[in-house]
């Protein structure tokens, strides 16, 4: 469970003589996950000599795994929606090998009864593909189009690590929200309070396209669709692109693990000294500045930078430690108490659909989209604790998405299910409940289909903890809008330590892959070691 | 032509009509639209609390009213002695200290930070003001941690918010019951730490209650017409853009008015007239829930369990009643056990509420509206409750009248939603909407 995702040359594991304290340093990154790659790199790309340290393998959660014999399949994520442009461009991550199989993939919603609804990868152009009621498609094109252009103008606001600190990121988020005419401000005045059902049921008359839309957006969030603030969640999905079209879906080559393969490549281009099996006790602070870290080996290692890329319990609470943060830092992150989470399963079926219809939907993002009661209740049990009855499920064959890959005779479904209840620790009663669960609920959009299963994996927060050594309660899913801003907020201020920068899960907004938090860490670190040096 | 109009404030509950007059009375062209035929016995319940400042402006002592404050807020629990807190801070402390609750020691604190936390929100400002949040505010909040953490706080959760402050579980359900029963929410709802921090408002305390048999609605009504408010009833059709500075408004089959601003004074009074629906965001509950009114004649008076008669009674047995109440309602079902408020009148009838009932049924897969026996279950269901905490009470009902607000299921045509002005507070609700009118006013100007 714990094997790096790809074997690492030896060289990058680093051995630590017992109380060694190792100097020449000019930056540490700690976590070896997406984030940290990233700002290493941009660290070492401006010339630092940069050490990444990370207690796991790299690529964090992301990995590559055997799930059956011959079968490999992508732990973490499965698709991107939100990987930031700007880092793609800053760290050449198309020269270091990342390719999208599908740049925009369709997706098709299937809803109880056995019906479906096909919507085009490209958002603006949702309605074409099978919407025949020309009310139902103004509405929807209406609405879409209105989303993705204050999505647009809310942008800035879905990266607070990079607007936190400098001048000139203050001015551009002011700029940006500033700019938006007084209607859209009025617009997304009333997005950001209200719910996702009725946001949504204010706009689309037709049912089914109303479940489409829930399904997304409620899909990994924490906030319960029926509250107020839900709706945002939405609006940050459709500000992200990963391949450059706002709001769609893209696959890349390989899966979500392409990402890490090309920042690892990036980060070796950079120099990047990387680290790997080699976890951090403590965060040395002295005074008001960081001096390095201490290992869990006992050695030191001094650097001027600091740059943090895993879960804020772990590294304010228990590096730094609760007498040298701000108590409402402290207060902040102890309140926590997740509820729901997202599951991840991955199943091997036996056999391969020969139909071309089949064979064509296998190549687009299927979703299930259950009546929004449902979705409501399933939120409302979730939160108490109990695995939902129906549940919001999206599922991927990544086999069919680049290219007809077969595994002799056998295919490879990936499925995100949402929402389950947040267990820091869930036995093996409530395990098989989930598997049941979710398993039904793929059964009743694709029928049959759970009779050719060969394997099923399914993964939750313990996993991924186990995984990765962060705290559980970082894979949960997120909170509302608001909660999310304060805590970004409060960790990317890293409480005043001079030199020390924050860009774990609690600095990025909404789910999924981001890197933005890792790009502001690393552009303040940059600011402020010029600066220094100079 | 069609009649022009600066306020159309469409609502049938106390908040509207003191709205209503108060733009009348300061010079705006006012208009009212009632939306159900006027009843005998018509009554939201228990009579509201009418802050001094809008006594004076709508000369309330003109009319037949008296001025009579709140005495206590009374929870009665299960098994424990029921827990009675005061308006006035010291009063509440020493009651708690009196029962042995470690908790009196925060009390001061928690009021003076819930107060002063409500007071520098930028969101309660935009949340109870309806004052525009503009990118610019946005970004600023943004880019100020502390504020964003205040915000945080202040649309948290209440369970948090207790957690923050509160060791003793009836001081908690007592505060969540007092708080949430007129939104009909739970403590683990978005925003839900905002109404306990609205219930921290003073206005909410001030008057309660008409004299005698002058019903608080029929005098607000005479209110209105004196002040010159044009009346309008019917079912709100549609609201509609014209392009400009005014809203087209159709009631019913044909009458049509301009006005510049359709104001709800409650976010009760929206949902009523089907017109809530994504106009505007943050009301806690939504749409989702009815709320049921029983009055109760009495053979004779009873005693109050604690408290006196001028107290306000919440029945609740722990912080998790609330809970599931809540989810039971949003789930379209009806729940035996919800917290109930109630009160009495001054000839001794009690007034008692919830409003955690489902705004409509979810049934073998489908929704369907009240019925006559679903009244009645509900009516039981209350005073079952009322009878479970003073076990006289049964046998002493001479007759109940039982009124059910569902919201309209059928939402109305709305297409000039900048126009719509939804004044979001339960807590205090006419002092915020006659605010809102004179806010709404300066910014015409």
């Amino acid at each position: 469970m714990n094997e790096p995702a790809t074997e690492p040359p030896s060289a990058e594991f680093g051995a630590q003589a017992p109380g060694r304290i190792e100097g020449g340093i000019d930056a540490i990154v700690i976590g070896a996950g997406i984030d940290g790659l990233a700002a290493a790199t941009y660290l070492g790309k401006a010339g630092l000599h940069t050490v990444l340290v990370g207690g796991a393998g790299l690529g964090g959660r992301i990995g590559e795994r055997e799930i059956a014999p011959g079968v490999l399949g992508v732990d973490g994520e499965h698709l991107l929606t939100t990987l930031d442009p700007e880092v793609i461009a800053d760290l050449d991550l198309y020269r270091h090998g990342l390719s999208f199989a599908a740049r925009r993939l369709d997706t098709t919603y299937f809803f109880d009864h056995g019906e479906a609804l096909k919507f085009d990868g490209d958002l603006a152009q949702a309605a074409q593909l099978s919407l025949e009621d020309d009310d139902d498609r103004e509405a929807l094109n209406g609405f879409i189009g209105e989303l993705l252009e204050l999505a647009a103008y809310l942008r800035p606001a879905f990266e607070p690590a990079a607007f936190t600190r400098g001048e000139n990121a203050r001015r551009g988020l002011e700029k940006a929200l500033g700019g938006a005419p007084p209607e859209k401000a009025a617009l997304i005045q009333r997005y950001l309070y209200s719910s996702a059902t009725d946001a949504i049921a204010a706009r689309i008359d037709a049912n089914e396209i109303r479940m489409s839309l829930l399904a997304e957006a409620a899909f990994r969030s924490g906030a319960a669709p029926h509250e107020p603030f839900s709706f945002m969640t939405y609006l940050r999905r459709l500000a992200g692109e990963a391949a450059g079209l706002q709001g769609a879906v893209a696959y890349p080559e390989g899966g979500a693990a392409a990402v890490v393969a090309a920042l690892r490549r990036a980060a070796q281009a950079a120099n990047v000294d990387m680290r790997l099996q080699t976890p951090v006790k403590s965060i040395l602070v002295e005074g008001d500045r960081v001096g390095g870290v201490r290992l869990e080996t006992g050695g030191q290692l001094r650097a001027p930078i600091v740059i943090a890329a895993t879960d804020a319990q772990r590294v304010f609470l228990q590096m730094i430690g609760p007498a040298k943060i701000g108590i409402e830092l402290q207060r902040m992150l102890m309140a926590e108490r997740p509820e729901i989470c997202t599951g991840r399963a991955q199943l091997v079926l036996k056999g391969v659909p020969q139909d071309d219809a089949t064979r064509e939907n296998m190549k687009r993002r299927l979703v299930y989209a259950p009546p929004v009661e449902a979705v409501t209740t399933a939120f409302l049990d979730a939160r108490a604790g109990r695995v939902p009855e129906k549940m919001i499920i999206e599922a991927v064959f990544p086999g069919s998405l680049e290219g007809e890959r077969p595994f002799d005779g056998r295919m490879l479904m990936s499925v995100m299910a949402h929402p389950l209840p947040f267990d820091a620790a869930p036995g093996d009663k409530k395990r098989k409940k989930i598997k049941k669960a979710v398993l039904r609920n793929i059964e009743s959009f694709a029928g049959g289909l759970t009779n050719r299963i060969e394997t099923i994996d399914i993964r939750l927060p313990e996993d991924e903890a186990a995984a990765t050594g962060a705290s559980p309660s970082s894979f949960a899913a997120r909170p509302g809008i608001i909660r999310q801003w304060a805590l970004a907020a409060a960790t990317a201020a890293s409480d005043r330590i001079n030199g020390f920068y924050f860009c774990g899960p609690e600095a990025e907004i909404g789910p999924g892959i981001s890197c933005s938090a890792a790009r502001g860490a690393a552009r303040a670190a940059l600011r402020a070691y010029r600066k220094g040096a100079a | 032509m069609n009649a022009q109009y600066d306020f159309l404030v469409i609502g049938d509950d106390e908040a509207s009509l003191c709205a209503a007059a108060a733009a009348a009375r300061a010079g705006a062209r006012a208009a009212h639209l009632r939306l159900s035929q006027r009843k005998k016995n018509d009554n939201t319940g228990a009579a509201p609390a009418i802050p001094n400042f809008v006594w004076r402006r709508l000369d309330l002592q003109d009319y037949d009213l008296t001025l009579e404050p709140v005495s206590a807020r009374v929870t009665l629990f299960k098994d424990a002695d029921p827990l009675v807190t005061y308006v006035n801070s010291r009063q509440t402390r020493e009651a708690l200290a009196e029962k042995g609750m470690d908790d009196h020691h925060v009390w001061d604190d928690f009021v003076r930070e819930i107060t002063a936390l409500d007071r520098s929100s930028v969101l309660a400002d935009v949340f109870g003001r309806a004052t525009a949040l503009s990118g610019t505010a946005l970004a600023q909040m943004l880019l100020d941690p502390e504020a964003l953490e205040r915000n945080a706080r202040l649309f948290g959760d209440g369970a948090a918010l207790m957690d923050d402050w509160f060791e003793d579980e009836r001081v908690r359900a007592h505060l969540i019951a007092h708080a949430l029963a007129p939104a009909g929410a739970s403590d683990r709802d978005a925003a839900s730490a905002s109404a306990v921090a609205e219930f921290f408002d003073a206005d909410a305390w001030r008057v309660r209650t008409p004299k005698d048999s002058a019903r608080l609605m029929a005098v607000l009504e005479q209110v209105c017409q004196d002040a010159g408010v044009v009346s309008y009833v019917g079912k709100l059709a549609e609201i509609g853009a014209d392009g400009g500075r005014f809203a087209n408004i159709v009631i019913g089959a044909d009458e049509k008015l301009k006005v510049r601003h359709v104001f709800f004074a409650t976010p009760e009074a929206a949902s009523n007239a089907g017109a809530l629906n994504g106009a505007v965001g943050a009301q806690l509950n939504g749409a989702a829930h009815a709320c049921v009114t029983v009055r109760f004649k009495l053979t004779q008076r009873i005693e109050p369990p604690a408290g006196d008669y001028r107290s306000i009674f919440e029945i609740v047995d722990d912080a998790n009643d609330v809970r599931q109440a809540r989810d039971a309602a949003v789930a379209g079902q009806l729940y035996d056990r919800p917290p109930v408020e109630f009160e009495y009148t001054p000839n001794g009838e009690i007034i008692a509420r919830t409003a955690y009932f489902p705004g409509a049924f979810y049934e073998d897969g489908e929704w369907r509206g009240w019925t006559g026996q679903d009244r009645q279950a509900a009516a039981a269901i209350i005073k079952n409750r009322i009878a479970s905490r003073m076990p006289d009470f049964a046998t002493q009902i001479k007759r109940a009248e039982t009124q059910v607000t569902t919201p309209n299921a059928q939402h109305s045509r709305i297409d000039a939603r900048e126009r719509i002005i939804v004044q979001q507070r339960r807590h205090g609700a006419i002092g915020a909407a006659v605010r809102l009118i004179d806010e709404v006013m300066a910014r015409d100007e």
